[in-house]
């Protein structure tokens, strides 16, 4: 999977929303205000492959996947798509690139028009598009690769259960044959069976039609199951990428660790672990991050020495990446007692 | 003291009268809960796990009846009880917890005025001490880490993220001190380092002050890590209980089996997660037989023709005709992949 080439590749992006700076400070060049929700995050996406995006609400992930998009716009940095700088791409380009990338939107009824039909709302993009009749899909093309009956076509988004609607909002981005999906949040609001099939949906189409993706999602267990690699997304900013296997077999960021930890998984021994409380607080405003460190106010090995300053995400190992400088420390933390075999067991 | 449990709700039915037809939401629940323990109860959407919750409140919505058997609690029946005692026992000794915190909140006044009034409201006549309630509530609003209580006190729900105020909502019922929590999906509109607190909070609660709790949940991977006991419930049925260990462990029930299945889990690398195929019956189209029929791989005859009973297998509840309810999951390991068709 390596030797792919990179699809995406996102270098120090920034999004900044609400800037009010008066007239006078923007002549002066004072550095913007406002919400800084994406703040300098670099990131790579091999073709073919599926990176996952976890962290908390406000967390920034949402207008991540939007900006590389394009769906929001970017204050600073770059996003490249398959060789080509996009970031400051025009209308005309940009109603060229939407086809080959597309967005699975968190809440699926949203996302649908309850007065169209579930044909009319699949065929929409080919009229916004204007493709030609050789390159659609038939409705019940799409209809078959979202593991829908063709008699869902006639129907009105209100009689669809959650998990068709999901499936209908998936069958749509299809539609225009997209190399990159942005998938947020796939199987929020589902119930357990229907999200199981939504990423056995996601895994299928990912082989069948070769698409790379951007995971979303708040739930690390989902990750471990569908993304080759993880991204740990903190007040804006990655705190810790890796390969999924080796980032939850070796969380070296405080953080990461917190979120595991936080995040139940069936125990089949029920031993009721103790959920030791090893986050402090909420996640600060974004408006008013932290000095240095983002996370020192609520990390449990923050040093007055080590954190004043913001760490770089670096890798402490091949392909594994981490902002802190305390991460020898981190791993050694006798604290943390991991629930995976050793990582040679899960290997495929 | 007594061995009896503190909750025994035995062959509970309640019906939600529909313009259409009478909706059969549970069937023949029974359930118990021991003092301090802590009980699980999961199933999908749709399954009557919030109904149960709000029939042992005694708070179903207008067009619910409770049609047959009883919720004994302590001594007393709860559905024999009249409004009024019902109030009385709501606070003091029954108390419950919902998803969204904010709408059991009113937004026009003080989280102080509000808890003072619910204080209040439960203490004898001419008895209640605001100086000593206000005191209480800030220890408590404190010891389940809300910064500042006391200056805290005087703000509007509004003022308060949504960790905050579900803590308010528990401080709430602790003040009041049940010996049954009801806690409805307490956690789901929270992130997860949020509901690792909330659930660090309960748990606690359950040591300290030994409160019963009954959690209802869709989150398996919670219940396994948080609760002693889990009660599986599919179609206003209950059709496996028993302790975590043995349900987690080796699930008997085939909806059990799939449920557990389809869930993503950090320890265990799968290929491919299980789906249950086709979708719930709906409540007034419901099969003479098991309704789980199906849906279920391992339907038989029998199935078709009637309703299986309840029977004891292996130090769990199993509702559930099959032969391998009656042998272990780990024999069969065949049936892991069971795919959508759809």
């Amino acid at each position: 999977m390596t030797a792919q080439p990179n699809l995406i590749r996102v270098e120090g992006l920034s999004t900044v929303f609400g800037d009010q700076r008066s007239l006078r400070d923007r002549l002066a060049r004072r550095a913007a205000g406002g919400v800084r929700a994406v703040d300098g995050v670099t990131l790579t996406i091999a073709r073919n492959e599926i990176v996952g995006l976890v962290g908390e609400s406000g967390s920034g992930k949402t207008t991540l996947g939007r900006t590389i998009l394009g769906l929001t716009q970017a204050t600073s940095g770059t996003v490249t798509f398959d060789g080509t700088d996009i970031t400051h791409s025009s209308r005309g380009q940009w109603s060229a690139l939407r086809g080959r990338m597309q967005m699975i939107f968190q809440d699926p009824y949203a996302s649908l028009s309850p007065r169209m039909r579930v044909s009319a709302q699949l065929t929409e993009p080919y009229r916004i598009h204007g493709t030609p009749a050789s390159e659609r899909y038939s409705v019940a093309e799409l209809l078959e690769m979202v593991n829908l009956s063709s008699e869902q076509a006639d129907k009105y988004p209100h009689e669809l259960s959650g998990g068709q609607a999901r499936r209908i909002g998936i069958a749509r981005t299809l539609a225009l044959r997209p190399e990159f999906i942005v998938a947020d949040e796939p199987t929020s609001g589902l119930d357990v069976s229907a999200a199981a099939a939504i990423l056995n949906l996601l895994q299928d189409l990912r082989r069948e039609f070769n698409l790379t993706f951007l995971v979303i999602t708040h739930n690390v267990n989902t990750l471990s199951y569908l993304s080759d690699r993880l991204a740990v997304m903190y007040l804006g900013q990655l705190i810790e990428t890796g390969v999924t296997r080796d980032v939850l077999a070796q969380p070296s960021h405080p953080y990461t660790r917190a979120l595991l930890a936080a995040v139940p998984d069936i125990d089949p021994d029920g031993l009721q672990t103790a959920q030791t409380e090893l986050l402090r607080g909420e996640i600060p405003s974004p408006r008013n991050p932290p000095s240095g460190c983002r996370f020192r106010t609520r990390c449990v090995h923050v040093r007055a020495d080590k954190c004043q300053t913001a760490p770089v995400l670096s890798e402490i190992a091949p392909g594994h990446a981490v902002a802190c400088r305390r991460w020898p420390e981190v791993q050694q933390d006798p604290e943390w007692v991991s629930s995976l075999p050793p990582v040679d067991a899960s290997t495929t | 003291m007594s061995t009896q449990p503190l909750l025994t709700i035995s062959q509970l039915d309640v019906t939600y009268r529909t313009a259409d037809a009478d909706l059969p939401v549970l069937r023949d629940v029974d359930l118990s809960i021991d003092r301090s323990e802590i009980v699980g109860i999961v199933g999908e959407s749709g399954c009557g796990k919030s109904t149960l919750s709000s029939a042992v409140m005694r708070l179903l919505p207008p067009n619910g009846r409770i049609t047959g058997g009883t919720i004994q609690f302590g001594d007393r029946d709860l559905t024999a009880l009249s409004e009024g005692e019902m109030r009385r026992l709501r606070g003091p000794e029954l108390a419950m917890i919902f998803q969204d915190p904010l709408s059991s909140l009113n937004p026009v006044f003080t989280i102080w005025t509000q808890l003072r009034d619910a204080l209040a409201a439960h203490s004898r006549r001419g008895s209640f001490d605001q100086k000593a309630a206000r005191k209480r509530t800030i220890e408590t609003l404190t010891e389940l880490g809300i910064p500042d209580a006391e200056d805290r006190l005087n703000d509007y729900p509004h003022q308060f993220s949504g960790g905050m105020r579900q803590r308010i909502m528990i401080a709430l019922a602790l003040l009041l001190g049940p010996q049954l929590l009801i806690a409805d999906e307490p956690t789901s509109a929270l992130d997860a380092t949020l509901q690792a607190q909330i659930v660090a909070i309960i748990a606690r609660m359950r040591r300290e002050r030994e409160m019963a709790v009954m959690f209802v949940t869709h989150d398996l991977a919670l219940v396994s890590q948080l609760c002693d006991r889990v009660v599986v419930m599919y179609c206003g049925s209950v059709v496996e209980a028993g302790s975590v260990q043995n349900v987690f462990r080796d699930p008997r029930h085939p909806y059990t089996r799939a449920l557990i299945g389809a869930v993503p889990t950090r320890h265990q690398h799968v290929d491919r997660l299980i789906t249950i195929p086709g979708s719930v019956p709906s409540l007034s189209q419901l099969p003479i037989g098991c309704a789980f029929a199906d849906r279920c791989t391992k339907t038989r005859a029998t199935c078709r023709l009637s309703v299986p009973e309840v029977r004891i297998v292996d130090e769990r509840k199993v509702r559930c005709f099959a032969e391998d309810a009656t042998s272990s999951y780990h024999q069969d390991p065949v049936e892991i992949v069971v795919e959508a068709a759809q």
